[in-house]
Formats: C-alpha cells, structure tokens, sequence
C-alpha cells in the first residue's frame, strides 16, 4: 500500500517536471522573443550585410553551420585567386629570367657604373607588382573600414546583452576597451601604418635598382615599425581586457551577491518567484549574448575570408618566386619580390589584428558564466 | 594621437638627419667625439620630448567618452527587462494564488499587479491582488490570510470582486 503510494507520488512529480519543462522553454521563448526586439537584432543582421553569408541571427544559430558557410565561401573564391597569383608569379619569373639574360650580356659587353639591368628589373617588376599591391592593400582596407563599421553596431548590442545577462561591469569594461583599441588600431593603421607600408616597398624598390644598404636597412625599420606597432596594440588590448575583466568581473560579483540577498531577505514564496523570473531574464540574455557573439564573430570573418585569401595566396606565390628567382637571378631583384610579397604579409597582418581584436572580444564576451 | 606620433616621428628624423650633417662636418678627433655626444644628447631629448608633451587630462576626458557610451549600451536592455520580469512575477504570483485558491476549493480569477521596489537596483514584487469570483466569507478570510502569510501583500491591497467565472 505504501509502496504503492510512493510510485504515484513519483509519478506525479515526474509528470509535474515534464509538463513544466515545456512551460519553461515557452516562458523563456517569449522572453528572448522581447528581448530580440528590444536589442534590434535585425539592425545587426542588416549592419553585417552580404557577409554574414546568409546566415540568420537567430537564438538557435548554429557556429559549425556557420563556419561551413563561410568555407563555402572561400573555396568558391579560391580558383580565381590562385588564379590571378599565379599570373603575377610567372610575370615576375619571366622579368626575372629576361633581367638574368640581359645581365649576361652586359657582363660580356662589360661593366657600366650604374646597373642598368638592375634599375630595369626592379622597375619592371614594381610595374607588374603595383596593380596587385593598389588592389591588395584596397581590399585590405575596405575589410577594415568594413569592419570598424559592423563594430560601431556590434559592439553596444553586444554590451547591452551581456549586461542584461548578469554582467554588466564586465561588459561595459569589454566595450570600452574594444572601441578604444579599435579606434586606436583603425587611425594607426589608416594614418600611419599604411603610409609605412608605401614607404617600405618604395625603400626596396630603390634599393633593388640602386643596390645602397641604407635603403635596405631603413626598409627593415619599417617593416620593423610596422609589425611592432600591431603587436603592441594587440598585447596592450590583451593585457587591459584581462585586467580590466577581472576587476569588473570582481563588482558584478558583489552585485550578484546583493540581489541574492535582496531576494533572500523576502518572503520565502516571493523570493522564489522572484529568482525565478530573473533566471528566466537572465536566461535570455545569455542565449542572446552567445547567439550576438557568434554571428559577431561569423561575420567578422566573413568580412575577412575574401582579403585573406588574396593576402595569403598572393603572399605566398611572392615569397615561392622570390625563392625561385633566387637561384636564377642576382639576390637584389629577388629580394625586391620577397619584401612585396612582406608588404602583402604586413597588410594581412593589419587586417588580422583588427580582425583578432573585435574576435577576442567576442570570444570574451560568449564565455562569461553568469548563471 | 597619430598626430602626435607623425610629428614625434619627424622629429626624431630630422633631429637624426642634423645629427648626422653635423658629425660629417666637425673635424675629427676631440670635437667631432663632444659633437657626437651632443648629438646623441639631442636624439634624445627629440625621443623623449612628446612624452613631457602628454597632457594626461586629454586622455582622461577620452576614456571617460568611451565609458559613457559602454555604459549607456549596456542600460540598453534594463528598461525592457524590468518590464518581463514585472509580467513574469506577476503571472507567477497570480498561478500560485490560484492554485491555492483550487486548494480551497474556489473557482475564481486573479490579477496581481506588481511594483518596483523603492530603492534602485530592487526588484519588482507583487503589490495588489484583485480575485474575481464568487467566494464564500469563509473562503475569502481564509485565502486573504494565505496571500497575507505567503505573499505578505496586505488585506488592504487585496481587492475581492463577486463576479461568475466561467
């Protein structure tokens, strides 16, 4: 009998968590629901544009899927790019073999005081390389404007939605130092980095066709400068957001800590439906928070694919001419092609570094535990 | 900020540029070693002039920009989640009225109106009741009693209207 009873009980408490675990999930689908509205995620949506790939932002949105899209994408592109490299490439070879030819002959007919073959190559070379350096180094800062952009939309959404999720002086300390260090970024690269890059295929130009070890050296500083800059800037933010992270992190516990008390000094009943409806907000903004983060971060890298792939392949189709010319032709020509192919590297290097920062966030963002 | 660094980078340029004009000039020997030590003298003081230059009240007001902004953003969603959570206790606290309300055998509706707490930072409670139904004296005594026990919403803020629930 009391066995019996016992089974009816547990029965009935079965069936009570079954049928309030739906009612839960429903409660909390309206929740997100406002809560969506309220962020205007369809402003962030329409913020990414083409490059979100299609991808919905929605509360379920799946990062696996999301990242096949954007492969998607770029093996839709690479054709074409390792397409284009390689023409560069054989142009490049093809200056090089004619220069070592001409070299040949001028070292028969005898030596001139000025390397004219040297001048002619090195000219001839930028000649071909300066299409592919204007339209790189304009791709490359069209992601970045791109991305200062979508930033200037995801971030505050972002904030408000980790904010409303529990933690609100980390995310406040998040935003303020990605908007900083992004801005930051954005004016170096576009005012000063990239000027340097200019300086520093000007520096190897000059030196390929006159052969002065000081424009090699000053090159060197340049790329120097340019790379210490990104790394710098990318430590610094690195440093602040963990440090500024665990002091706000530190407050938003003690402001946990007072509601847990504020709901615990009431009355018992009261205090449980009031826990209850703040799980149930918190919830919300969590499963938004992650779900803004990772269509965040998609769309970051969607807006990258395209000038990574042109960055890196070309790049790399530099780097293996220069390392190929190399065995043909005399060390300066193809040096001049290895430091394009550096230009290439230091331009992908800014547009990583903008692109790390805002992931970094992001990824700062998605991985606070509040609940 | 760039500015502040294109300028700094000019400077140290053309200060090393004078440096190096005046070094290839001084004849060799004692005057050419104190030329290169004023020199280095002089690099440095174009290295280390821009941080003097730093006016730290500038980067201060800068910060204090970007702050305000993160933290409007992050009020952004406060108003529109005291409003859910005001709907979610107020039909919490109306579900669990009712179902003692069932206990006691009364078939009725309720409304509860919930109000923000009077300090900032405090949540929303439950503040008025309204049951609607048709309820016995002894019926009302007892769940006005239950609200009051459980609840602590005052009889005075309980409101009971005699109505057919259908």
């Amino acid at each position: 009998m009391k066995r019996q009873r016992t089974r009816r009980i547990l029965c009935a408490f079965l069936l009570c968590l079954l049928l309030a675990a739906p009612a839960w999930a429903a409660g909390t689908q309206g929740v997100v629901e406002a809560q969506s509205e309220s962020l205007d995620l369809g402003g962030l949506q329409n913020a990414a544009g083409e490059y979100a790939g299609g991808i919905d932002l929605t509360p379920d949105l799946s990062l696996d899927q999301g990242i096949q899209q954007i492969l998607d994408t770029g093996s839709g592109q690479i054709n074409g790019v390792i397409r284009k490299a390689v023409r560069s490439a054989v142009l490049l070879l093809t200056i090089v073999l004619l220069c070592g030819l001409a070299d040949g002959l001028c070292d028969g007919l005898g030596k001139s005081s000025v390397d004219v073959v040297a001048v002619a190559g090195a000219l001839a070379i930028t000649a071909v390389a300066v299409s592919d350096v204007h339209s790189l180094i304009g791709m490359g800062r069209d992601a970045l404007d791109n991305m200062e952009m979508f930033s200037k939309v995801l971030l505050p959404t972002v904030t408000a939605a980790a904010a409303a999720s529990g933690s609100p002086g980390g995310a406040v300390a998040r935003q303020l130092a990605t908007m900083l260090f992004s801005d930051v970024l954005m004016t170096l690269i576009s005012r000063l980095l990239i000027p340097l890059v200019y300086a520093y295929i000007a520096a190897c130009t000059a030196h390929a066709a006159l052969g002065n070890e000081g424009l090699k050296r000053l090159g060197g500083v340049l790329k120097w400068v340019v790379t210490s800059v990104l790394t710098t800037v990318l430590l610094i933010f690195v440093g602040y957001l963990t440090v500024s992270g665990v002091i706000a992190g530190t407050t938003d516990a003690v402001t946990v800590k007072a509601a847990k008390f504020t709901v615990s000094s009431v009355v018992p009943v009261v205090g449980g439906i009031l826990s209850d409806a703040a799980e149930t907000v918190l919830a919300g903004a969590s499963i938004l928070r992650n779900a803004v983060g990772v269509f965040g971060m998609l769309a970051v890298l969607g807006m990258c694919v395209a000038p990574f792939l042109q960055l890196g392949i070309h790049y790399l189709a530099y780097k293996l001419t220069a390392a190929l010319t190399a065995t043909v032709s005399g060390g300066r020509v193809a040096g001049l092609i290895d430091c394009i192919g550096g230009a290439f590297g230091l331009v992908l290097g800014m547009t990583g570094a903008s692109a790390l920062l805002l992931l970094i966030s992001m990824v700062s963002a998605i991985s606070v535990v509040t609940i | 900020m760039i500015e502040l660094i294109r300028s700094w980078l000019v400077g140290i340029t053309c200060a090393a540029a004078i440096v190096a004009l005046c070094e290839s000039l001084a004849p060799a020997g004692t005057v050419r070693k104190i030329g290169r030590l004023t020199g280095g003298l002089v690099l440095l003081l174009a290295i280390v002039q821009p941080v003097m230059k730093l006016n730290m009240d500038d980067f201060a007001g800068i910060l204090t920009s970007y702050r305000v902004d993160a933290e409007v953003a992050a009020m952004d969603m406060g108003v529109e989640n005291a409003r859910l959570m005001k709907g979610i206790i107020e039909e919490e606290t109306a579900a669990y009225i009712l179902d003692k309300a069932e206990a006691l055998g009364i078939d009725c509706r309720v409304d509860v109106t919930a109000a923000m707490g009077e300090e900032e930072g405090d949540y929303p409670i439950p503040h008025k009741v309204t049951v609607v139904g048709d309820l016995t004296q002894d019926q009302r005594r007892e769940l006005t009693r239950r609200i009051e026990a459980d609840l602590a919403i005052p009889a005075e803020r309980q409101a009971y209207e005699r109505e057919e629930v259908e």
